[in-house]
């Protein structure tokens, strides 16, 4: 058969995503457990959600040293010891702290899983925080720091982060060589007892997970954490410098990294899917238009995103990229032509038709497979809210018309509130 | 177990697919066997430059990159050493408009001097991210070089210095493309919700028609065997560098020989957990080191051992790279233990297991394993672990772990201004 090659094949639509059903199970003591079965799968997941997070922590790096001291000896085991037993059991852990929560991830094979549960409550219950282990993390981690404040891309990260919210507030996270020195086992000790709360945490089993079996395992092994109750997070304004332009000044760099931004949209907030649907069409896939227009015809980067993120009691919007050198300004000049056309001329159908197929497939793979499913539903949970979020992301991205992103531009993006931040390149 | 099916059409096309019908998803995965290893020492990067070049249109595709956008899917490559590998995942109700679209740039790439110009620019900026503004960065650039003196490995796959880049043409860029970019060149590997009879009368239809481009056989040079101790005090910097770092590069074997395999968990034994050697001994027990790792670089041809690590704060080089040689001959003269050697085994299960998971990780590694010359080992790769007892890994470390096997980098920090 002669092929036709002049005529692209027919295409469908992307389908609707198929949402794996999670169980939720609240314990005796308050905690909540969360189960999501997928029998294809040899591995069993676990994560610990715990209400320890940067917005809490009364010092710099308090809640970061704390997590990650979880794995480094209780009253009877040794860092060490712990350390084997993961190993020997082929079994992979992250700890991972955020803003309002962290995260303790257990991978493991599924006739592990039982197993890896007790480990992880005596890590939770009979945390002994060490003083030796706790010197020798925050020593590797300042000099990791000092390491990092070679490179362009943190100067301008930290800086943005810094004017952008306001050094004092936390989502800042800011913090110097010096703070390093300062964490203490008894700062951290209090810090971590003072949040230490069933109720207020959460164990996610996903992948291919024995309900019946591991239920019990988890009900019995944190019994004794204790329901105590927390207040909620109170909302902390940010104090953002004014807008304009801020260099940091880095010499010899052969590139300039440049971070954009403002305050961002909140997930309840009605223009928030439409706004991500935006974000796309500037900055958030390989087509966008910053990509076009910076990379794929000038030249002066290998990448430029947009991203929108959203925290639990706030948001920012960010663009992020690492230039030429010479090229910073210009590229500062071609970020605002983009940002004013969206705020000046309509998307053409031809653009945004594409962007709503792209983003619908985005959806779909950040939903395929339970592991997949098991990290966005974990993001949600906070919110109160489930997977079904999607489906009517959905909806909301089929109603959205050109005009309304023209509107939403201009209100969301004004270049006057935008905060510049260029480290290193000309000055 | 992973099933699959595997065929060769008549334009030596290989053709290897997995139905995977737990995902919505199709995954389209096209390795060319070419990489930096087939370029000229003074023509250096241009597989991966090509690569770039392959995203900008072709005969009947204006923009490559939005047909798989406006299919729901999204593309990326990257460039290696040994292959060249080009991925589009999609909903699979629109497998073909991606077959339609790697046929087509197969068949003939859309390379302008326009587009050349800009992904010079775009790969120099690439190179600048990755191995000049950072510090540390320009790591491969300098070790390469040291430990290879005959094979093309003695480059990177970015290019040996961005001047190659800015000065390949257009006429380079071509016949490069003609001789490597064709059907009996390449491996597609389909994993995702589709039948392999669809797939394979799909792949028939869109490819069956491109002529092969019989180029001949590939020689590379062998790298001789290294005689003596090699080493590099690197002490000027493309930009500061705040800390010391040791790194000790060792020749192993390619990626399918016995010893690959032996080496591998060698390394795991070394460096692969927190209760692994190297971070049990010398990051918490003598905290000497800040960081410490231990890898292969899983080269087709025969590759690197790499011990790699910076010496805390306080710390001398001296003493740290002392601490490193006595674990290596400790392990090299005592051996290891039959619990280390189990807890590699069960490391390694949980990797394989995590391996089968994803069909984007399925078709990537259907691929890779055809290119290695055994498609079956996505499934038979466990059993190459399995003959080593603990008395073999003693004999290969000391086999590895020789002053006359290795070349060893220094940076020296940059005084603090």
């Amino acid at each position: 058969m002669k092929i036709n090659r002049h005529s692209p094949p027919a295409l469908h639509p992307p389908g609707t995503p198929t949402l794996i059903p999670h169980r939720d199970t609240r314990l005796g003591n308050g905690m909540n457990v969360t189960c999501l079965h997928d029998p294809l799968q040899e591995t069993c997941k676990i994560d610990l959600v715990l209400p320890h997070g940067i917005y809490h922590q009364p010092r710099p790096l308090l809640a970061s040293t704390t997590i990650n001291l979880l794995n480094e000896g209780t009253g009877t085991l040794t860092a060490a010891e712990i350390a084997e037993f993961f190993d020997f059991h082929g079994a992979s852990i992250e700890l991972h702290t955020g803003m309002h929560h962290s995260t303790i991830s257990i991978l493991s094979l599924r006739e592990h899983a039982g197993k890896m549960i007790e480990m992880l409550a005596t890590m939770i219950l009979e945390s002994a925080f060490p003083r030796r282990e706790m010197e020798i993390f925050t020593r590797n981690k300042k000099q990791q720091h000092e390491d990092n404040m070679g490179k362009t891309s943190y100067l301008a990260q930290r800086a943005f982060s810094r004017l952008l919210h306001g050094e004092q507030h936390p989502y800042a996270n800011h913090f110097t060589g010096e703070d390093f020195d300062r964490v203490t086992t008894a700062g951290i000790r209090e810090f971590y007892r003072a949040r230490l709360s069933a109720t207020a945490t959460r164990v996610i089993l996903s992948g291919n997970v024995d309900e019946a079996a591991l239920l019990p395992v988890v009900e019995r092994a944190f019994s004794s954490l204790p329901p105590l109750p927390l207040a909620p997070d109170e909302e902390i304004p940010p104090s953002p410098a004014s807008p304009g332009i801020y260099r940091v000044d880095k010499p010899k760099a052969v590139q300039a990294s440049i971070r954009v931004g403002k305050e961002g949209a909140r997930l309840h907030e009605e223009d928030y899917i439409p706004f991500l649907l935006l974000n796309t069409v500037l900055g958030g896939y390989f087509g966008s238009r910053l990509m076009s227009n910076i990379r794929e015809e000038k030249g002066y980067t290998y990448g430029i995103h947009s991203a929108n993120v959203n925290l639990e009691r706030g948001a920012y919007w960010m663009i992020s990229t690492e230039v030429n050198a010479g090229q910073a300004n210009a590229t500062v000049d071609e970020i605002r032509k983009e940002i004013t056309r969206l705020q000046e001329k309509t998307i053409p159908d031809d653009e945004l038709r594409l962007v709503k197929s792209y983003y619908h497939g985005e959806i779909l793979r950040e939903l395929d497979g339970v592991y997949a499913q098991a990290g966005t539903l974990r993001y949600y949970l906070e919110y109160g809210l489930d997977l079904s979020f999607y489906l009517r992301a959905l909806e909301s991205v089929k109603a959205c018309t050109p005009a309304r992103l023209l509107e939403i531009a201009r209100e969301r993006l004004p270049l006057d509130k935008m905060i510049f931040v260029i480290a290193g390149g000309e000055q | 177990m992973i099933q699959y099916t595997r065929h060769i059409l008549d334009n030596g096309l290989t053709l290897v697919c997995n139905t995977d019908s737990s995902t919505p998803f199709v995954s389209v995965n096209v390795l060319y066997k070419v990489g930096a290893r087939d370029e000229q020492p003074h023509r250096t990067g241009l597989a991966h430059l090509l690569e770039h070049l392959m995203f900008g249109g072709s005969r009947h595709v204006d923009d490559f990159d939005a047909r798989v956008q406006q299919a729901g899917g999204e593309s990326n490559a990257f460039t290696n050493n040994d292959y060249t590998n080009y991925y589009i995942i999609l909903p699979a109700a629109n497998i073909e408009t991606a077959l339609w679209l790697e046929s087509d740039r197969m068949l003939k790439p859309k390379l302008t001097r326009h587009s050349l110009e800009i992904q010079k620019h775009v790969v120099v900026e690439e190179f600048k991210q990755h191995y000049l503004n950072r510090p540390y960065g320009d790591l491969w650039l300098q070790l390469r070089p040291l430990a290879y003196k005959t094979h093309p490995y003695r480059w990177n796959t970015i290019g040996v210095e961005p001047a190659h880049v800015e000065h390949a043409t257009l006429d380079e860029v071509r016949t490069f493309a003609r001789a490597h970019y064709a059907p009996d060149n390449a491996i597609v590997a389909i994993s995702g919700n589709v039948t392999a009879s669809r797939a394979l009368e799909l792949v028939k239809h869109w490819f069956g028609d491109i002529p092969p481009a019989n180029t001949p056989g590939k020689k590379y040079p062998e790298e001789p065997e290294q005689q003596e101790p090699r080493r590099l005090e690197s002490t000027d910097h493309p930009i500061p560098v705040p800390s010391d770092m040791i790194c000790i590069a060792f020749h192993v074997g390619g990626r399918v020989s016995g010893n690959f395999y032996a080496c591998d968990i060698l390394s795991d034994i070394l460096a692969n957990g927190e209760s692994s050697r190297l971070h049990a001994n010398l990051v918490k027990d003598r905290p000497l080191f800040s960081e410490i790792d231990a890898y292969l670089t899983a080269d087709v041809d025969p590759g690197l051992f790499i011990l790699q690590g910076k010496p805390a704060k306080g710390i001398t080089v001296e003493k740290a790279e002392k601490a490193i040689i006595d674990e290596i001959q400790q392990l090299a003269g005592e051996g290891i233990t039959e619990r280390e050697l189990q807890k590699i085994r069960n490391k390694i299960d949980l990797r394989l297991a995590c391996s089968e998971i994803s069909y984007q990780s399925k078709a990537f590694h259907l691929a890779l394993f055809e290119y290695l010359g055994d498609v079956d080992l996505v499934n038979s790769e466990r059993a190459r672990y399995e003959p080593f007892t603990t008395g073999d890994i003693k004999d290969i470390a000391r086999k590895i772990f020789l002053p006359a096997n290795s070349s060893t980098l220094v940076y020296h920090s940059s005084p603090t201004p």
